[in-house]
C-alpha cells in the first residue's frame, strides 16, 4: 500500500534574474514501510523533491498525497502540525539546537506538538537508548562526536513515531565507517517499526542498504 | 508631565496583563522559555550590546521625567521660598504682585495703597473660614521695594521692605535668627521708630550687623534705621528677584508714619497647612474672598497656587521638550531593537529553520523571541531607568552651575512614579517592537533557513493581507489628508499624503502592474522628498495650516525614510560611482567592491542601520544648526540690545529727575561717557485689541466694557531713545516703511504704538508667538504680511482712573528684541496722558561712546554707586544676552548628549 503518491509535480525557483526549473513533472509512488534512496547528480532536484514531499516547500503544479493528505492544499499551520506528528527529519549537518541538551533536542518535536513534558521525556529517553545514547542525554550537542550527533538527530526524527522519516544526505558529513553505523541504525529502526524512510544521498553504499533506488536527472525521475 | 504620569496605571495594567499572558504561555511550553533563557548567556558580548540597545527607551523616558521633576521641584521651591506661608494676596486692581509668579517686580510696578478699613471687611469675610480651620491668618501689610545704603558706603538697590503688624502675624511663619530663635515683632514695635530687622542676605550685602545703622530711601526721604537683629528665615513674601533676596521688616505703623498715611497696599492670607499643602485651600478661600471685594476696587490672587501651577507647567514643558527632542533617539532605539532581533535571527537562521522543519510553529518562534526579548527588556529597562536618573542628575548639575550665577538654584529631584513609568514604558516599548520583529523573523523560509541562503523574492504576490494593507493605506491616507486640509493642520495632512504615496508604492508593486523594486522605491522616495521639502504655497490651504512640534519628528522620520529608500534601491549605481572615483587605484578595487557589496546584500538590515544613523545624524545636525544660529546671534547682539549697552532701572520711589544733570555731579562717570541715554516711563495698564473697528477713535473715553482686558506694562520712550535705537521691525504700517519712520512717528504722534512680536498672530499659529493669550489684530493680519493694515488698534486703559486711549499699531518690533523692547511701547507723552500726570522715567538704556566700549562694566558699576539712593540696578546688556544664550546652548547640548 502506497504512503506517498506524487503526480506531475513541477517546481520552479526564482533566483533573482534566473528561473530554475527544479522539478519537471515528477511522478512517484512509495509504499508504506519502504526504505528508498533518491540519488542523482548535484542539482538534479533530489533535495527539492524531498522538501516538497515533506511540505517544507511549495510546488507550482501537480499533486502530492502523503498518508492520504493532500500536502499542497494544507495551510502552513496544518503542514507544520502534520510534520510534527507524522514526519521525522535527518539532515546532513545534524542541525541540533546548541542551547538544548541531547534529550531536550530529542523531545522538542513532542513538546511543540503539545505532548506533556513527562511523557515526552520518557519517549525521548527510550529512543536515545535505541540509538545507544542513553548515557549521553544530559550533554550538549557540541560535546558529542559527529556520529553521535547524527544519532541524536535520528532519535529526534523518530521520537514521535512518525510514519515517514526524511533524510537529506544523512551521512554526508560522516566518515564511511560512521556512515554505515548510522545506516545500520536506520535500517534496524525501519525493520523494527515499519516506518517509511526516504533518503536523499550521493552515496552508493547508502543506496545499497535501501530497498529501492530512485534516480533523478534534470528534475525528472529516470526509468 | 503630570498628564504623562497618568499613564502609570494603564502601563501597570498592560504590564500585568502582558506578564500574566507570557507566564501562562511559558508554563504551557517550557521548552521555549528554556531555549530563550539559554540564549541570553550564550554570547555575553552580544547580550551586553543588546541590553545597551534596549535600555535606550527607558533611559530617555527616565531622564526626561527626572528633568521635569527637578525643574518642577526647583521652581516650586523658588515659589515657596519667596512667598513663605502667604497663599493669597489682596491688592488694588491693576497692580501685579511681583511674587514668584514669574513677574519681576519692576520698579515701575507702582503698588497702590488703599484704606486700611478694607482690611476689616476682608478679615470679617474670612472669619468663618478661620473658625473652620481653613484660614490660619489674615494680615494688613505694606510691601515696598526700596534702596538701602550702609554707613560703609555699600548699598543694596532693591530691598523688599515689609511692614508687619504683630497683632495679625501669628498665623504666618515667624522671623528666626541663625540659631533658630524667634525674633519678636512686638519687641521691634516696642523699640519704637528707628529700628529694623534685616535678613542675612541684606546683612551680607551691606556688611552690616546688629546695632549698625543703615539708610533706606522712601522717595527722596532718607530714613536711618538701627539694625535690631538679623533673621535667617521668615520675612515673606518678598519681591521675586533672582539676583537679590534682601528683605527688611519694619513695624507697619512705622512705615505708615513715614508715608504720613494709615493706608496699606496688600492684605496677606495664609491658609491652614504647610507652605505647599496650604495652597490647596485656595479655591475655598477665593470663593468667599472674591464676592467680599466686589466694588472695593481690590482683587484677590491665589498667588501660591498659581505659582505652584506655573511651576508644574514649567517642569512639564521642559520634560515634554526633552521627550520630544529625545524622540529621534527613541525612534533610532526602535530601529536598533528591531535590528538587534533581526540580526539575532540571522545568526540563528539555520537553527530556526530546523526547529520549523521538525514541527515548531510560527507562533512558537514568535514566543521564543518574545521570551528572549522580554528577558532582555526586564534587565535593560531597569538599567535604563536608573541610568536616566543619573544622566538627568549630571545634566541638572551642569545646568545648576549656569543658573547659579543668576540666583536660581536647580535642586535635583525625581519621583518614584517617574522611574516606575519609565521602567514600564521601556519594557512595554521593547515588548511591542520585539513581538513585531519576532513576527517578521517567524516568516522565514524553512529551506533557505536550513541552507542559510537568501530568501526568494515574492514578486507581486497577490496576498489578501497585502491587498488589505494597500486599501488601508490609501483609505487612511485620504482620510487624514482631508482632515488635515479641513482642519488646517499640517500633521494629519502631511502624514495622510505620505500614506497615500506609500499606498501607491505598495499598489504599484502588486500584479498585474508589478513595478520592480528600483523604480518603485525610488519614485516613492523622490515623491516623499518633494512633498516634505516643498514650499508651503504648493499645498492646499498651506498658508493657513498650523503645526506643532510633532512636525519636527514627522519631517525627520519621513525625510530619512525617503532618503534611505533612494540610496538602498540604487546602491548598485552608488557602487559604480564609488568604483569610478576610486577604481583607478587598483589595489583598492577588490576591497571597495567587497566592502560595499556585503552590506548591499542585506538591504533590509543595511537600510535599517542606515536609517538609524541618519536619524541620529539628523538630530545632531539640527541641534548643531540651532547652536550655531544662537552663537551667530552673539555676533549680532545689537539686534537684541538695539545698540544700547547698559540697562539701568531705578526705584519708582525715588526716580532721577534729570539723569543728564545728575551725571554732571557723579563720581567716576559723566554724561560725556554716553552717546545716548534712552529713558522709559513705565506704568501698569490694561489693554485690549481694538482692531478692525470702524468707530471713530475713542481717545479719552471714560466708560468701557470690562471684557477682553488684560494687564500689561506700557512703556513710554523719550526722543533720545527713538533717535538712537536700532531695532528693526518685522512688519510696519505702509505709511511708515522704514524703521526710522516708525521710531520718529512714535515720538511725534501720541496716538501711535509699536508692539512686541509675541502679541501678534503668525500664519502658522494664528496666535501670538509669546506666552500671552492676548493677540492684536487676530484675523486682520499676520506677521508674515507685507504691511500692517491701517485699522489695527490697541486700547490702553489706566486701571485706576479707567481712562482709555486708543493707539494705532504701526510696527511689530524685531522678534530678537524680545527681552528689552517691551510689549507695548509708545511715547512718554502718551504715558503721561494715560496716567494723568507726568511719569518719571524708571528705566534707562545707555549707549556708551566708542572710546568707552571696553569700560562698560566699570561704567555700569559707577552708575549703581552714584545712584544707590535711587535704587539703581544696572545690567551690561551684552553679558545678559550672552548668559541667556549660554543657557540655551547648554540645554541643546544636553539634548545632543542624549
Amino acid at each position: 500500500m502506497d504512503i506517498i503518491n506524487v503526480k506531475g509535480v513541477h517546481k520552479t525557483y526564482n533566483t533573482g534574474k534566473v528561473k530554475v526549473h527544479a522539478l519537471r513533472g515528477v511522478n512517484l509512488n512509495i509504499g508504506k514501510g519502504e526504505m528508498v534512496a533518491v540519488m542523482g547528480p548535484s542539482g538534479c532536484g533530489k533535495t527539492t523533491l524531498l522538501n516538497c514531499l515533506s511540505g517544507i516547500d511549495n510546488i507550482d503544479e501537480g499533486e502530492i498525497v502523503v498518508k492520504g493528505n493532500r500536502i499542497p492544499r494544507m495551510s502552513d499551520k496544518q503542514r507544520t502540525k502534520f510534520r510534527a506528528e507524522e514526519m521525522g527529519f535527518v539532515f546532513q549537518a545534524f542541525n541540533l539546537l546548541p542551547v538544548l541538551s541531547v534529550v531536550e533536542n530529542v523531545e522538542l518535536p513532542l513538546l511543540v506538538s503539545g505532548i506533556k513534558q513527562n511523557v515526552a521525556r520518557k519517549q525521548a529517553e527510550d529512543i536515545l537508548e535505541l540509538v545507544n545514547l542513553g548515557d549521553q542525554r544530559s550533554k550538549k550537542p557540541m560535546e558529542l562526536s559527529g556520529g553521535q550527533q547524527q544519532r541524536v538527530a535520528v532519535a529526534r526524527a523518530l521520537v514521535n513515531s512518525p510514519a515517514i522519516v526524511w533524510g537529506d544526505e544523512p551521512t554526508g558529513n560522516l566518515d564511511s565507517e560512521t556512515s554505515m553505523e548510522i545506516m545500520e541504525v536506520l535500517r534496524n529502526l525501519n525493520k523494527q517499526k515499519g516506518q517509511t524512510f526516504v533518503l536523499v544521498t550521493h552515496s552508493d553504499e547508502v543506496g545499497r542498504v535501501t530497498d529501492r533506488i530512485i534516480r533523478m536527472r534534470d528534475g525528472v525521475i529516470e526509468g | 508631565m503630570e498628564s504623562l504620569k497618568t499613564l502609570l496605571i494603564p502601563f501597570m495594567v498592560i504590564f500585568a496583563i502582558s506578564g500574566v499572558i507570557l507566564v501562562l504561555s511559558a508554563l504551557r511550553n517550557r521548552v521555549l522559555l528554556k531555549m530563550a533563557a539559554r540564549n541570553v548567556p550564550r554570547r555575553p558580548a552580544n547580550t551586553l550590546l543588546t541590553v545597551l540597545g534596549l535600555m535606550l527607551a527607558a533611559m530617555i523616558f527616565s531622564a526626561s521625567f527626572a528633568t521635569g521633576d527637578t525643574l518642577t521641584h526647583s521652581i516650586r521651591k523658588l515659589a515657596v521660598d519667596y512667598l513663605g506661608e502667604t497663599d493669597i494676596i489682596v491688592m488694588r486692581e491693576g497692580v501685579e504682585f511681583g511674587g514668584a509668579s514669574g513677574h519681576v517686580l519692576e520698579s515701575s510696578d507702582r503698588p497702590s495703597y488703599f484704606d486700611k478699613a478694607t482690611f476689616d471687611t476682608v478679615d470679617k469675610a474670612l472669619a468663618g473660614l478661620k473658625d473652620n480651620n481653613i484660614v490660619d491668618g489674615v494680615a494688613p501689610v505694606i510691601i515696598e521695594t526700596v534702596p538701602a545704603v550702609a554707613g560703609s558706603g555699600l548699598n543694596e538697590p532693591s530691598v523688599t521692605l515689609l511692614g508687619f503688624d504683630s497683632r495679625y502675624m501669628s498665623g504666618f511663619a515667624p522671623l528666626r535668627d541663625k540659631k533658630g530663635t524667634e525674633l519678636s515683632l512686638k519687641a521691634l514695635e516696642e523699640l519704637g521708630e528707628g529700628y529694623v530687622y534685616i535678613n542675612t542676605d541684606l546683612a551680607e550685602a551691606l556688611e552690616a550687623d546688629v546695632d549698625d545703622v543703615i539708610d533706606i530711601f522712601f522717595g527722596t526721604q532718607k530714613t536711618s534705621l538701627t539694625i535690631a537683629d538679623v533673621y535667617e528665615t521668615g520675612g515673606r513674601p518678598s519681591a521675586f528677584r533672582l539676583d537679590s533676596d534682601a528683605t527688611a521688616v519694619l513695624p507697619l505703623s512705622h512705615i505708615q508714619s513715614l508715608r504720613g498715611s494709615d493706608d496699606i497696599n496688600y492684605i496677606l492670607v495664609t491658609n491652614q497647612g504647610g507652605e505647599i499643602e496650604g495652597a490647596s485651600h485656595s479655591d475655598a478661600v477665593m470663593a468667599v474672598l472674591e464676592p467680599s471685594l466686589e466694588g472695593t476696587g481690590l482683587k484677590a490672587e491665589a498667588i501660591k497656587q498659581d505659582s505652584l501651577d506655573e511651576a508644574d507647567e514649567g517642569g512639564a514643558m521642559f520634560s515634554t521638550v526633552f521627550l520630544v527632542l529625545g524622540s529621534f533617539s527613541m525612534i533610532a532605539g526602535i530601529l536598533l531593537i528591531f535590528l538587534i532581533f533581526v540580526m539575532l535571527a540571522a545568526e540563528r537562521k539555520q537553527e530556526l529553520g530546523i526547529a520549523r522543519a521538525v514541527g515548531t510553529q510560527r507562533g512558537h518562534i514568535i514566543r521564543l523571541f518574545t521570551y528572549e526579548g522580554v528577558l532582555y527588556a526586564l534587565i535593560a529597562s531597569a538599567v535604563g531607568s536608573g541610568l536616566g536618573v543619573v544622566i538627568s542628575w549630571g545634566g541638572m548639575a551642569v545646568l545648576d552651575s549656569a543658573f547659579k550665577e543668576m540666583g536660581f538654584r536647580i535642586v535635583f529631584d525625581y519621583t518614584a512614579s517617574g522611574v516606575v513609568i519609565s521602567y514600564l514604558a521601556g519594557v512595554i516599548f521593547t515588548l511591542v517592537v520585539v513581538v513585531i520583529s519576532a513576527w517578521r523573523v517567524s516568516r522565514l523560509n524553512i529551506i533557505c533557513a536550513i541552507k542559510d541562503i537568501p530568501e526568494p523574492k515574492e514578486e507581486g504576490k497577490r496576498g489578501l493581507k497585502g491587498i488589505a494593507l494597500i486599501i488601508l493605506s490609501l483609505l487612511a491616507g485620504s482620510l487624514m489628508t482631508i482632515i488635515g486640509i479641513q482642519g488646517t493642520d499640517w500633521a494629519p495632512y502631511s502624514l495622510g499624503v505620505s500614506l497615500l504615496i506609500i499606498g501607491l508604492l505598495l499598489l504599484a508593486r502588486k500584479r498585474p502592474m508589478y513595478l520592480p523594486d528600483r523604480p518603485a522605491f525610488t519614485l516613492a522616495g523622490v515623491g516623499l522628498l518633494i512633498f516634505w521639502l516643498s514650499p508651503t504655497e504648493w499645498h492646499p490651504r498651506g498658508e493657513e495650516m498650523g503645526a506643532g512640534f510633532e512636525m519636527f519628528i514627522l519631517t525627520g522620520v519621513m525625510l530619512v525614510t525617503a532618503a534611505v529608500w533612494i540610496v538602498m534601491y540604487n546602491s548598485d549605481l552608488l557602487l559604480k560611482c564609488i568604483m569610478y572615483i576610486f577604481g583607478r587605484l587598483r589595489a583598492l578595487t577588490p576591497m571597495i567592491k567587497t566592502a560595499v557589496s556585503y552590506p548591499m546584500a542585506s538591504r533590509f538590515r543595511t537600510g535599517m542601520a542606515m536609517a538609524m544613523f541618519a536619524l541620529i545624524i539628523f538630530t545632531l545636525i539640527y541641534m548643531s544648526a540651532m547652536i550655531a544660529s544662537i552663537r551667530g546671534l552673539l555676533d549680532d547682539t545689537d539686534r537684541v540690545t538695539g545698540s544700547f549697552h547698559i540697562r539701568a532701572d531705578v526705584s519708582y520711589n525715588n526716580p532721577i529727575d534729570d539723569i543728564n544733570a545728575a551725571l554732571s555731579d557723579a563720581d567716576g562717570v559723566s554724561a560725556d561717557d554716553f552717546d545716548a541715554i534712552g529713558a522709559f516711563s513705565i506704568i501698569p495698564v490694561t489693554v485690549r485689541d481694538a482692531s478692525g473697528s470702524t468707530e471713530e477713535q475713542m481717545v479719552g473715553q471714560e466708560e468701557v466694557a470690562e471684557e477682553g482686558w488684560i494687564e500689561l506694562i506700557l512703556m513710554g520712550t523719550n526722543e533720545e531713545y527713538t533717535e538712537n535705537v536700532t531695532y528693526g521691525f518685522e512688519i510696519t504700517n505702509a505709511a511708515y516703511p522704514s524703521k526710522e519712520d516708525v521710531w520718529k512717528a512714535l515720538t511725534e504722534n501720541p496716538s501711535l504704538a509699536v508692539v512686541s512680536s509675541s502679541l501678534v498672530p503668525t500664519k502658522y499659529t494664528q496666535m501670538g508667538g509669546g506666552e500671552f493669550d492676548f493677540v492684536i489684530g487676530e484675523g486682520e493680519f499676520v506677521i508674515e504680511d507685507e504691511f500692517i493694515p491701517d485699522d489695527i488698534f490697541v486700547e490702553v486703559q489706566n486701571p485706576f482712573t479707567k481712562r482709555v486711549e486708543k493707539l494705532k499699531v504701526i510696527g511689530v518690533i524685531d522678534v530678537m528684541s524680545g527681552p528689552y523692547a517691551g510689549l507695548v511701547t509708545t511715547s512718554q507723552a502718551t504715558v503721561d496722558g494715560i496716567w494723568g500726570a507726568p511719569v518719571e522715567p524708571t528705566s534707562y538704556r545707555l549707549k556708551v561712546t566708542s572710546d568707552n566700549i571696553k569700560h562698560i562694566p566699570e561704567i555700569a558699576k559707577a552708575l549703581e554707586k552714584n545712584f544707590a539712593e535711587n535704587g539703581m540696578n544696572t545690567e551690561v546688556m551684552e553679558e545678559e544676552v550672552k548668559s541667556y544664550m549660554d543657557i540655551q546652548e547648554m540645554l541643546l547640548r544636553m539634548k545632543i548628549g542624549d
